[in-house]
């Protein structure tokens, strides 16, 4: 996977190398919008993140300029910037998705991730996914656990499914309240603790082997228990 | 407060200042034209008048004279001579028989000097004639003096109706032009208000147009601009030193994050510091939000509002919270409440709204939210809170006694309130005997 990185920050540019780098990705690097803009519209890249503000050239002129000349790789807006203000004229201008500083390296490897599994859609095999004890067909909005029907409220089933797509990877609370209740504010409160201790609840109820973990400060984990014997 | 638009249309310019003013000018003018009508009526007309009574008595006294002079035979005589040499017309009445100038004589004739005014047919020329009479009472019978008087009481006649005319006109066109210029003025003052509106709803930019070498109005349009540049010039350089904070902090904020968080996965202790650096950048965002809110920075992405889906959306969200707690939240929908507006702030309005009654109410408390068309009611059956703290609610910061022991900094209402405001709605926060009320509605 190629990545651009366009962050006139150099600790933060430097950071974002090493930790893409060490994921896997190939990760060439702009510190201004120039230079930026040269390098997306020159090479082919799967994803760009671009800072909405540096040097030179912004990042909303880059990339309007980028889209001008045909471009379509998704690109990743990082805003120092107030939240919604931002997200409107990002989007708007050809963003793909747009994440406010400060932000959670966890969150923006699966909004990464993400955009880039958008652009290559596939039909799904299954609309079934399957852990541990757990079997959760999102086609037909049904979960059951050995066989034992899994109770779930629309919303639960949307958070669990989510989860479940990003198992063993670390899932932030931004991301869940966006993708899950879709609504773009922070609640500030423990709301979503709330709704994990819930189902985390119901899954240990019926025994499903999987785990919820809640990393403080960072967001959750789904993964199988170590001693589900499946 | 200003006065919104529709009642500034429907503001009648018969209250406007200048219309009092034509009515007052209408006074006066009407006045002076009623004394200019009488003096120019005595001037020329009451003159004329005059000079025919004058006349009149001045034969009055001559008959007289004749009278106490001359036997009956010879008066009579005498009056003969007086009628064929001037154009006085005299009639009397002697032994039965009719003078023969007249057909008739009208009774109730004033003794002169008085005089009265009377029709005759001019059976000769076909024509009626006004003659101006009076009865002279002599030792030979009763003697009437005439005078033909119709041009000057057709002039006196034409003099008033034309007087009256011109000033039924004048007062009129007084009228008309006072109307029209209390309607103009009153536009202008309206679009002075409605800048200012602007202005007031976050649009700095917002200007009077005005003519260079005008009236009061434009110099006063002038001046509002020059003191709107400067307001303008100030608040960029806040807005610029704010954004420029914001920029400032969140790039080392960003770094400091970072590092922390690949530091967790090996300390999970580290967790906690990356909690409260959260909640630092979570309580910078909130202000910088409230405070572009509160100037209308916030753009709005607008859209129709399914309002049954958002509170239903808000319940199963904050429904697993109030469980932890007892409560019970009760849903009424009446009607929608239509509106048009961002999907994401108006959510966020409603969840700090029953998520302080969730906080607040207390265990076991009941949260009824009502939806109807005119507005959104939120209702726990809490303690409520001391009438003398309701107006502090909304402000930046304040914390009531029971929301001390919560963490936040007290933004949530004063975010609720610009909300509102920035979608034309009301809110309204009220404390009763049986719990707390909160109440979003349209204006």
């Amino acid at each position: 996977m190629k990545l651009l990185l366009i962050e006139d920050d150099k600790q933060n540019r430097e950071f974002l190398y090493k930790a893409f780098s060490e994921q896997g990705y190939t990760v060439d690097t702009a510190d201004d919008g120039q230079q930026g803009l040269l390098l997306g519209t020159c090479e082919e890249y799967d994803i760009i993140i671009l800072d909405r503000m540096l040097p030179k050239l912004d990042g909303i002129q880059v990339l309007a300029a980028l889209r001008a000349t045909g471009k379509t790789t998704p690109v990743l807006i990082l805003s120092a910037l107030d939240k919604i203000d931002d997200r409107v004229t990002g989007l708007k201008a050809g963003g793909d998705d747009y994440l406010v500083k400060p932000f959670a390296f966890s969150e923006l490897i699966i909004r990464v991730e993400n955009l880039i599994k958008r652009q290559v859609t596939q039909a799904p095999i299954s609309t079934v996914l399957k852990l541990a004890n757990l079997q959760l067909d999102y086609a037909n909005h049904k979960a059951d656990v050995a066989g034992h029907t899994l109770s779930l409220q629309p919303k639960e089933f949307k958070l669990l499914r989510f989860l479940l797509e990003h198992q063993d990877k670390l899932v932030t609370r931004t991301l869940l309240f966006e993708s899950v209740w879709e609504y773009n504010f922070d609640p500030g409160t423990n709301v979503i603790d709330v709704h994990i201790a819930r189902l985390r609840k119901k899954l240990q109820q019926l025994d499903a082997g999987i785990h919820i973990e809640t990393i403080r400060g960072v967001g959750y984990r789904l993964a199988k228990e170590q001693n589900c014997a499946n | 407060m200003p006065i919104n638009d529709s009642l500034w249309r429907q503001f009648d310019p018969r209250n406007s200042s200048v219309w009092r003013l034509t009515l007052g000018f209408a006074v006066i003018m009407a006045v002076m034209l009623a004394l200019t009508v009488v003096l120019i009526y005595q001037l020329l007309l009451g003159e004329q008048s005059r000079q025919v009574e004058r006349r009149l008595s001045a034969e009055q006294v001559r008959i007289e004279g004749l009278a106490s002079e001359f036997s009956s035979a010879s008066f009579f005589a005498q009056l003969e001579v007086f009628r064929s040499e001037g154009d006085l017309l005299i009639f009397w009445q002697s032994e039965g028989e009719q003078s023969q100038q007249l057909s008739f004589l009208p009774e109730n004739i004033p003794t002169l000097p008085r005089t009265v005014v009377f029709p005759v047919l001019d059976t000769q020329r076909g024509q009626i004639r006004l003659l101006t009479t009076g009865v002279v009472h002599t030792q030979h019978g009763d003697i009437v003096l005439a005078t033909a008087t119709e041009h000057l009481q057709r002039l006196i006649v034409e003099f008033k109706t034309i007087a009256v005319w011109a000033c039924l006109i004048s007062l009129l066109l007084t009228g008309l032009f006072g109307y029209i210029f209390a309607r103009r003025h009153l536009r202008r003052v309206h679009y002075f208000n409605n800048t200012a509106e602007q202005v007031q709803n976050g649009d700095l930019s917002a200007r009077i147009k005005h003519h260079q070498q005008g009236d009061e109005f434009d110099r006063l349009g002038a001046h509002i601009n020059t003191m709107l540049d400067a307001v303008e010039e100030n608040f960029a350089l806040v807005q610029g030193i704010t954004d420029n904070i914001a920029h400032d902090l969140k790039t080392p904020l960003t770094r400091l994050r970072l590092n922390l968080e690949q530091q967790a996965t090996l300390h999970p202790n580290i967790g906690l510091e990356i909690e409260q650096l959260d909640t630092i950048i979570n309580t910078f965002d909130a202000m910088l939000k409230l405070t572009r809110l509160e100037h209308g920075k916030f753009p709005l992405d607008v859209q129709p509002i399914d309002s049954k889906l958002l509170i239903d959306d808000l319940i199963e969200m904050l429904q697993p919270s109030a469980q932890a707690q007892q409560q019970t939240i009760a849903f009424t929908h009446i009607a929608n409440f239509s509106i048009e507006g961002d999907k994401n702030l108006l959510f966020q309005a409603l969840f700090n709204l029953l998520d302080n009654a969730i906080k607040y109410a207390g265990r076991g408390a009941q949260i009824h939210i009502t939806l109807d068309i005119h507005a959104i009611i939120i209702q726990d059956n809490g303690q409520g809170v001391a009438s003398s703290q309701i107006s502090q609610l909304t402000k930046r910061f304040y914390r009531g006694s029971p929301a001390r022991q919560y963490e936040g900094v007290g933004l949530g209402l004063a975010t609720v309130k610009a909300i509102c405001e920035r979608h034309d709605l009301v809110l309204n926060l009220n404390s009763r005997d049986d719990g707390f009320i909160a109440t979003i509605a349209k204006e």
